[in-house]
């Protein structure tokens, strides 16, 4: 479970991130973050990561209260939570299979255990035959792959994404997704932060909107991101009566969930 | 249980999170320690191979530490031969009461004994006109002149040090007198003020040493330090990217260590090795020197157990120095 109580974030600059932010997410369900650039989606993922400490306000991960976790103690917390990002912070001076055994090495598995786990985390994402090769000379989606490889091999019972399709065309976006989806389907706490609203539109799932740092649906399940967000940042452009296209161009179940619930939730 | 990603869409393809078979997961103690020692020497290697990734300035770091340790290394050996050389005159004060030429060796032993009583005397010893002369010549350097002489000109000597506890002026001074009384005393030699000399120049050549090579200590743990600091520069994303997925300072700190540990070892030897040459060319300069003057003098070298000891220290030295470096720069280093 992840819960926010207040949370504000401030930085040192005086920008405030995060404005008495509340929600609490179930252990076992997937959420979707979104929002525009710079609304505090990347800051409240960071927040969970204690890449960051909340100014005002309590942050839970389960029952640990992250402000009374020392620095020493990041480390555990960090590996409960698998973490996917855009640029799949990959170390391209080692190979594939490396990469994906990082996680298990420093929390102290032995060798043996390593090669298992990380040879069944590759074949999940599908990359068991690339294991030696380095992760340079894979293409964007395939390292994503191995981000999420990963992120999962340690079998964490949180899995954070931040932005995990920004880079990556419809096609390879909904296979990423679809990976999510199988993790949440065996009982991992998933959260995606993406402004791909045509994506999430197709998922069932709740979602958190921020705008300027304020959470603006807190109880939606399946609210409609789209009519919450400024169309200023390059966002495909709709309104509340369009209904979100998927691939193929009709109108998909999850919209007409979206609308139901709308009137409900618009506050 | 990770399978096939080939599944049919839809059934779950993963257990759920929590079902960790006992033996694989990282929580007993037995289990921990295994995988910890593994880790420990697969960070060893690997900090060897880096090493070697980058031979040059590698190397020129190694000589430049082995430089600094083999100096202070090189003086403790040179004072310690001429101590040897000098006599152990740092631990006691001598008087030689030259005897009579008509006392005879019964006599001057008996002599020797009875001064081994008086207050203030440590120990007290007879050297009879044979003795004298074999032990001048083998360690004087006028072995040659003093056979061709027709007698033995050296008198019976009894020597008497002054013990550690009483050794002040007036005790000293007062025992002098006493010597003076004695019958078959023909001469008193004791000149305080020439050991006093002696004394002081290697009083200062020692501390002169001992700050050099403390100097030279910290030169170590900087040049050390300074080399790690860079080794994280260079491997900053790394580190980011093991804070992220949970890396411990610890784990992290871990290969530096090793590094600065194999710095310091490995200097230690270059240094050994620059010593054990110094000692070669100078072995023979010093055979000639001492042949010619007709002295059986001969260098000694360091030591095995100095040795070791001075390979563990200068290991301590490059870990203190990797420690230091990467205790500040490791935290400093925050994913962002």
């Amino acid at each position: 479970m992840i819960r926010f109580e207040h949370v504000t974030k401030r930085y040192a600059t005086g920008q405030e991130a995060l404005s008495d932010v509340s929600f609490a997410l179930d252990a076992g369900k997937m959420t979707f973050l979104t929002g525009h650039s710079g609304a505090g989606k990347s800051t409240l993922l960071k927040l969970i990561m204690l890449m960051e400490r909340a100014t005002k306000g309590t942050v839970w991960i389960d029952n640990l209260d992250l402000a009374k976790l020392s620095h020493r103690q990041i480390p555990m917390l960090r590996r409960k939570i698998g973490v996917v990002y855009q640029n799949h912070q990959l170390l391209f001076d080692r190979s594939v299979y490396h990469n994906v055994a990082l996680p298990l090495v420093v929390s102290g598995f032995h060798p043996r255990d390593v090669g298992r786990r990380v040879r069944a985390a590759l074949d999940k994402v599908g990359l068991l035959s690339k294991e030696k090769q380095n992760p340079q000379s894979l293409s964007g989606g395939e390292q994503q792959r191995v981000g999420i490889a990963r992120a999962v091999v340690n079998k964490p019972p949180f899995l954070l994404a931040d932005e995990p399709t920004g880079n990556l065309d419809p096609a390879l976006s909904a296979e990423i997704m679809e990976l999510f989806k199988e993790f949440n389907n065996v009982g991992v706490t998933v959260l995606v932060a993406t402004h791909d609203l045509a994506l999430i539109a197709r998922m069932p799932h709740r979602s958190l909107i921020l705008r300027d740092g304020l959470l603006i649906n807190n109880t939606a399940k399946f609210s409609n991101p789209a009519k919450f967000i400024d169309n200023d940042q390059g966002l495909p452009n709709r309104t509340e009566d369009t209904p979100i296209q998927n691939p193929s161009g009709s109108p998909t179940h999850s919209t007409i969930e979206n609308k139901k619930h709308s009137a409900s939730t618009n506050q | 249980m990770f399978h096939s990603r080939n599944k049919k869409k839809g059934s779950p393809t993963l257990k759920p999170v929590r079902q960790l078979g006992a033996s694989s997961h990282p929580n007993n103690f037995s289990y921990r320690f295994y995988s910890w020692k593994e880790n420990h020497i697969l960070v060893a290697k690997e900090s060897l191979h880096r090493l070697t990734t980058t031979p040059f300035s590698s190397l020129v770091t190694l000589l430049v530490l082995a430089i600094a340790i083999a100096l202070p290394t090189g003086f403790n050996v040179a004072i310690a031969n001429l101590e040897r050389l000098t006599g152990d005159v740092n631990d006691s004060v001598q008087i030689s009461l030259y005897l009579h030429d008509h006392i005879d060796d019964a006599e001057g032993r008996k002599l020797a004994a009875e001064i081994k009583t008086w207050e203030g005397v440590g120990t007290t010893e007879y050297i009879s006109q044979e003795q004298a002369l074999v032990s001048f010549q083998s360690t004087s350097g006028f072995g040659e002149v003093i056979s061709n002489l027709p007698k033995n000109p050296l008198p019976a000597v009894v020597t008497l040090t002054i013990s550690k506890q009483s050794l002040t002026a007036s005790t000293a001074k007062e025992i002098e007198l006493r010597t003076k009384e004695l019958n078959s005393v023909a001469q008193v030699k004791f000149d305080l003020s020439w050991l006093k000399k002696v004394q002081s120049v290697t009083n200062f050549i020692h501390q002169a040493v001992t700050g050099l090579s403390v100097l030279l200590a910290i030169g170590v743990v900087l040049v050390v330090g300074n080399t790690i600091k860079l080794s994280i520069d260079s491997r900053k994303e790394e580190i980011v990217v093991t804070k992220l997925v949970g890396g411990t300072n610890a784990f992290i700190r871990r290969p530096f260590l090793y590094m600065g540990l194999l710095f310091g070892a490995g200097s230690a030897i270059i240094a050994l090795l620059l010593l054990s040459m110094g000692m070669l060319v100078l072995t023979s300069s010093i055979a000639d020197i001492s042949g010619a003057y007709g002295s059986q003098f001969k260098l000694n070298g360091l030591g095995v157990i100095n040795s070791i000891s001075l390979l563990i220290g200068c290991a301590g030295l490059g870990w203190l120095g990797a420690w230091l470096a990467s205790a500040q720069h490791i935290r400093a280093l925050e994913p962002r």
